[in-house]
């Protein structure tokens, strides 16, 4: 079945590539926005911080409702059965597991940031909620600051896992095809079950 | 080295404000010491090829 695989196979559409780096290059603005004051460094962060927020917000529904209408979401989807790569049975699908645990936390984390991000911005005062802190009692504001703050020291540890990662030259194909949308076939057949990724899994 | 940030409500009882910035630090620690791992066992592994 593998061979009916074309010479190049397309691994990311362009839509998913936009909403890769755009999220890398958002994510960027959120982290440097809220840690550069923290380290001693005074700028205007707060207009930047939850602008690049609400921008990211939007990027997550737009991937959500794409996963859910097409096939992607499927992919991604961590199975008991996936487990069976560590012990060398099973090789990957489109996916390793080691993708889809990162998939999994990059997920939590991004999720758990904006839920209490924007929680937050009814504190802070946005032209999209009129200002009020006193929604929640000030132990409640304490808990949801922790959580965010939690997400934003796991959005720093998982960015350097993932750009270690993505910067071995054994797992270039990765990065390249998320640069051009393409892997070469025999490439992909190094750390990948072909027929299983012939299949849709 | 604190974990957690903690001020005081309206009746002056100490609450959890968020984390401790102390705690940044530790993030990076915990991703460098992830790579280290990872270049041990992929080194490890060439070697035995």
């Amino acid at each position: 079945m593998s061979t009916q695989l074309p010479e190049k196979l397309v691994r990311h559409a362009g839509i998913d590539r936009a909403f890769h780096w755009l999220t890398a290059l958002v994510m960027t603005v959120l982290l440097v926005s809220s840690l550069l004051p923290i380290m001693g460094i005074r700028f205007v962060w707060l207009e930047l911080h939850w602008s690049s927020g609400v921008l990211l917000t939007v990027l997550v529904l737009l991937h959500i409702v794409r996963a859910l209408r097409g096939r992607n979401g499927r992919l991604m989807k961590l199975r008991r059965a996936d487990f069976d790569e560590l012990k060398g049975t099973l090789r990957p699908g489109k996916y390793s597991l080691q993708q889809k645990l990162i998939h999994l936390a990059w997920s939590a984390a991004i999720l758990v940031a904006i839920i209490t991000g924007v929680v937050m911005m009814v504190k802070a005062g946005t032209p999209f909620f009129t200002r009020n802190p006193y929604i929640l009692s000030y132990r409640s504001w304490g808990l949801v600051t922790l959580l965010h703050d939690l997400a934003a020291l796991a959005s720093v540890f998982l960015i350097l896992v993932h750009v270690y990662f993505g910067l071995l030259p054994e797992k270039r194909q990765y990065l390249r095809s998320m640069v051009g949308g393409t892997v070469r076939r025999e490439e992909l057949a190094a750390d990948h079950d072909l027929d299983r990724v012939a299949r849709g899994e | 080295m604190n974990i957690l940030r903690y001020g005081h409500d309206a009746y002056d009882k100490i609450v959890i404000d968020g984390i401790s910035w102390d705690m940044l630090p530790v993030a990076v620690v915990a991703a460098l010491a992830v790579i280290v791992i990872h270049q041990v066992r992929r080194a490890s592994r060439k070697r035995g090829q």
